[in-house]
């Protein structure tokens, strides 16, 4: 089938049987999915009877009325057809609707969605329906592509039973870069009819308004789609690099609009695709701002990347990867220093954290011992802190993205949870991570293996970052507690990264 | 109408602060006023208050009262019952009116009452509205009361469920300051207009504000005016002023602040609560919305804006007292969501089904009627509200209070009450992170036995 029809009646069977029997005449190559949608009046004997008659009828019994969205994307999942008819019941079909329908997306190749002209095409400030130009398609009378559809999803999960779910989708495709178009016919439609029936609608509709104007406010403001959006993220490298992961997601969400990042760090986002422009200061025009400062900290015992991605309105969990993008001068640079594929990092510290640092006599033990079973060791972070085994001393040589290279080529970076712990992940370069104050859970992306090493924190006074409360920050603990993690437990570790034959 | 002040000894000062202010306002009624108390030399003082108030005061000495029995219930229905008897025996035909002064009057609450009371054309015109018998009885209620039970099994105008009824048997309280579930709160009936015409349900809590008190401004909305009580509290206390403001959000009319008054009234560090005074104000506590302009920063709370704004260091203990909490029997859970700030992932499904028969809800009508559509919860008992105050008793009277960011939320916090939070993700500004409080940003929320 070319069209799949989707008609929903919760009650009144001769309406619905009106507007059955325009789809019927006046359509071809279609599949009808009728809803019986909790009706107690007549309408399931129609349907029976229509689909005895009709070998292209498929009905849905519902026990109860559960409105418009949920049973359109029933029946969108039922579907075969290219595409997909959302069609109210109150309404009547002119002849040559689906040819109508099908017509402008056609002719845009962008195109994603039509619908007859007249009724509702504007949303005012208030996401309400209005007359004007085209913001957005009603749902009475809607014909989707199908595909791009089901891969986005037809209407948004934080909308009930009705009302403006057809503007979300609509502003959704248009996010998308996807088109609305107007087909060539005026549909016949009572309008409200089956609404005015339930003293409950005035409460949904407020409810959804309240859902969906926050979601879409800056557009009713702006009326533009391709806003700059400003994520902004002051803190130290590690935490910017972290944003990597949803300035991807963000961009997937919003490929129209330019991203910038307000960072101290901004050569984080050298050679970044997803971002115009990174700097200290940002001026763009009217620009969305995502605000990740203090993002997680605001909220303890939460992923980093999870409190990100919902201060960034990300309703959907992203992937849990950072991304870094040395340039080719860079990774030959880094090819030359460290030439064979024996390498492994060290990042000895310091971190301004106390109760982050791993004692520098425990790291030469485990550098010494590395390098006797034939291991190539290069030191990185900003200085070495009294570490004497290795082949190579990088420490405080090396940009971000010069140690991003570096670490791209290693065979594992052991570190304490500090930047180059980020920069390797994002390298998707294995990683021994030893933890102090903080918790691996929430810090660890999946760009990378990793396993984690969390000192002892029970001997000492001291409330770590596990125990953070929002807005206290004085979680300092003594790095002493760090030497609760001994070398055979980090050597253990690196074995079962780097010869897992043997765990 | 005879009117009837029983009061024990430990209550002796706040019915002396409710006469004493009628007595301030120069109100003279022509009615009979019958002191009743178990301590005599606790009505000497009241008396003399009185006798300025009503043309005739007279008292009733409650003997025996420790030998009926130590519970302050069964106490009070001996009292009620020695009343009624009291009035019965005197063979005076007046109705009379049980009141207990523990809130101050309005000015005309005496014609008010007994204009209602002709009105209504009952025998008994009784208001739930502080959990005691207060009301008007017919001078036989003794008498008649059990027999009118029997008789219509509803003798009050307002209605009150079956359980509650047989629970009158000694008449007028029940047990513990409980509601049953079935007992219709006075809201929504005419008698209610009534207390609330006479009674402005605030503790009597002498203070005098001094101008040398800070004046704090706040515009509102109503949660963000509970969290700025913390910080009013923890700068020491002092005046507050509700205002309209030109900024988005705050809808500080006459109606609001009426909603919002008593529980503020009640707060010992508020000396003086007005609605749209004029400034100079030492605090505006709006003006942290000013700064958010400039990026709201994710899960920060409304709180810490305002902490900082006033400089105010808030710590962790309840910054909300009531009065009296409301246990409502068999519903140990309260539940308020309200139509905004929403989370379409918090489990409702599985707290509807986990609390079915064990909870009631807080908020408007529309807001329940939609609770109890989206999730298929009949069960979900509505408990209409006046105002913030008695939503406040019946939260702290509560085990658990599950709700998204509303007002009712904030007083839970107030209140340090055990939470569960429909967390609004994309303002998540209400964040306490501390025991006994679990932020629901998605499904997996752990909702405990109860």
């Amino acid at each position: 089938m070319k069209y799949s029809v989707s008609i929903i009646a919760p009650s009144d069977p001769e309406i619905t049987r009106k507007c059955i029997d325009s789809v019927l005449r006046y359509s071809q190559d279609f599949e009808l999915i009728l809803t019986d949608n909790g009706s107690t009046d007549g309408v399931t004997q129609l349907f029976v009877k229509l689909a005895a008659e009709h070998p292209n009828i498929r009905v849905v019994r519902n026990e109860k009325n559960l409105g418009f969205s949920r049973p359109h994307a029933h029946a969108l999942e039922l579907s075969t057809g290219k595409w997909f008819v959302l069609l109210n019941n109150d309404a009547v079909v002119p002849p040559m609707w689906l040819h109508h329908l099908e017509y402008p997306l056609l002719e845009h190749p962008s195109g994603v969605i039509s619908g007859p002209r007249g009724g509702c095409t504007a949303l005012d400030g208030h996401f309400q329906g209005n007359f004007g130009n085209l913001d957005y398609i009603e749902g009475a009378c809607m014909m989707v592509k199908a595909d791009v559809v089901k891969k986005h999803g037809l209407f948004a999960p934080h909308l009930f039973f009705a009302y403006s779910e057809d503007a979300d989708l609509c502003l959704r495709m248009r996010r998308l870069g996807y088109t609305l178009h107007q087909a060539d016919f005026v549909l016949e439609h009572t309008r409200g009819h089956t609404s005015r029936k339930m003293k409950i609608i005035p409460a949904i509709k407020e409810q959804n308004h309240y859902a969906s104007y926050p979601r879409w406010q800056f557009y009713l403001n702006s009326r533009r789609m391709d806003y700059p959006i400003v994520v902004r993220r002051k803190g130290a490298i590690g935490d910017v690099i972290l944003t990597t992961a949803v300035i991807r997601a963000l961009k997937q969400i919003h490929p129209l609009n330019p991203i910038h990042v307000e960072t101290e760090v901004p050569s984080v986002f050298a050679g970044n695709p997803d971002v115009v422009e990174a700097a200290k200061e940002i001026r763009v025009d009217k620009p969305r701002l995502v605000n990740l400062n203090m993002a997680y900290e605001n909220m303890p015992m939460t992923h980093y990347l999870t409190a990100y991605q919902r201060a960034a309105w990300i309703e959907d969990d992203i992937e849990k990867k950072c991304y870094l993008f040395p340039n080719e001068v860079q990774m030959r640079v880094a090819a030359v220093r460290i030439p064979d594929n024996k390498w492994i990092a060290i990042h000895v510290g310091p971190s301004g954290w106390k109760g982050r640092n791993w004692p520098a006599d425990r790291f030469n033990e485990l550098a010494k011992i590395l390098m006797f079973r034939g291991y190539n060791i290069v030191l990185v972070g900003t200085q070495n802190c009294g570490v004497h085994h290795f082949h190579q001393d990088l420490c405080g040589k090396t940009g971000i993205l010069d140690l991003a290279a570096i670490l791209s080529k290693c065979l594992l970076t052991i570190t304490i949870d500090s930047a180059p712990l980020h920069i390797a992940q994002a390298m998707r370069c294995p990683v021994v991570g030893l933890f102090g104050v903080s918790l691996p859970q929430f810090v660890i992306t999946d760009g990378s293996p990793s396993i984690c090493l969390v000192a002892d924190q029970s001997k000492f006074d001291c409330v770590g970052i596990r125990h953070r409360v929002a807005g206290k920050t004085s979680f300092e603990c003594p790095d002493e507690m760090m030497a609760t993690i001994g070398v055979e437990e980090v050597l253990d570790a690196v074995e079962r990264i780097l010869e897992p034959v043997f765990v | 109408m005879i009117y009837v002040v029983p009061f024990l000894a430990h209550e002796t000062e706040s019915v002396l602060n409710v006469l004493g202010m009628c007595k301030a306002r120069g109100e003279r009624h022509e009615a009979t006023c019958l002191l009743v108390s178990p301590e005599h030399n606790a009505i000497a003082p009241v008396e003399s208050v009185a006798q300025s108030v009503f043309s005739t005061v007279r008292s009733l000495r409650i003997t025996n009262l420790n030998r009926v029995s130590s519970g302050q219930i069964e106490q009070t229905n001996y009292i009620w019952q020695t009343v009624a008897r009291h009035i019965y025996t005197t063979h005076s035909t007046e109705p009379w009116f049980w009141f207990q002064f523990s809130a101050p009057l309005k000015m005309d609450w005496c014609e008010k009452l007994e204009s209602a009371y002709r009105r209504c054309g009952k025998q008994f015109m009784l208001s739930m509205d502080s959990l005691c018998p207060i009301g008007v009885y017919p001078h036989n209620a003794a008498g008649q009361f059990p027999a009118t039970l029997r008789a219509s099994g509803q003798p009050f105008a307002l209605c009150i469920g079956q359980s509650a009824v047989a629970q009158l048997n000694g008449l007028v309280q029940h047990e513990g300051d409980t509601l049953t579930e079935k007992m219709v709160l006075y809201n929504g009936n005419q008698y209610t207009r009534v207390a609330r015409e006479i009674y402005d349900g605030i503790p009597v809590a002498p203070r005098i504000p001094s101008l040398l008190d800070p004046l704090f401004r706040h515009s509102g909305s109503g949660g963000d005016i509970i969290y700025a009580l913390a910080c009013i509290k923890a700068k020491g206390g002092g005046r507050l002023t509700l205002t309209e403001s030109e900024l988005p959000r705050t809808r500080m009319n006459a109606a609001t602040f009426r909603y919002m008054e008593p529980l503020i009234k009640m707060q010992p560090y508020i000396k003086e609560l007005t609605h749209q005074a004029k400034g100079p104000f030492d605090y505006d506590l709006d003006d942290f919305r000013r700064g958010l302009r400039n990026g709201y920063e994710y899960g920060r709370t409304i709180l810490d804006y305002t902490a900082d704004q006033c400089n105010a260091k808030v710590d962790d203990k309840p910054w909300l007292s009531i009065d009296v909490p409301i246990h409502v029997k068999g519903k140990p859970v309260v539940i308020n969501r309200t139509l905004r700030y929403q989370n379409h992932k918090f489990p409702w499904n599985q707290v509807a089904e986990k609390y079915r028969n064990q909870a009631v809800f807080l908020g408007l009508e529309m807001e329940y009627e939609m609770m109890k559509f989206q999730f298929d919860w009949p069960e979900l008992v509505w408990m209409p509200t006046f105002h913030l105050l008695e939503c406040a008793r019946l939260i702290a009277g509560s085990e658990l209070f599950i709700g998204n960011q509303s007002s009712m939320f904030a007083v839970a916090e107030g209140l340090k009450k055990t939470v569960i939070q429909e967390t609004f993700l994309l303002q998540p500004d209400c964040l306490f992170w501390r025991d006994g409080a679990t932020m629901g940003f998605d499904e997996h929320v752990f909702l405990p036995d109860l």
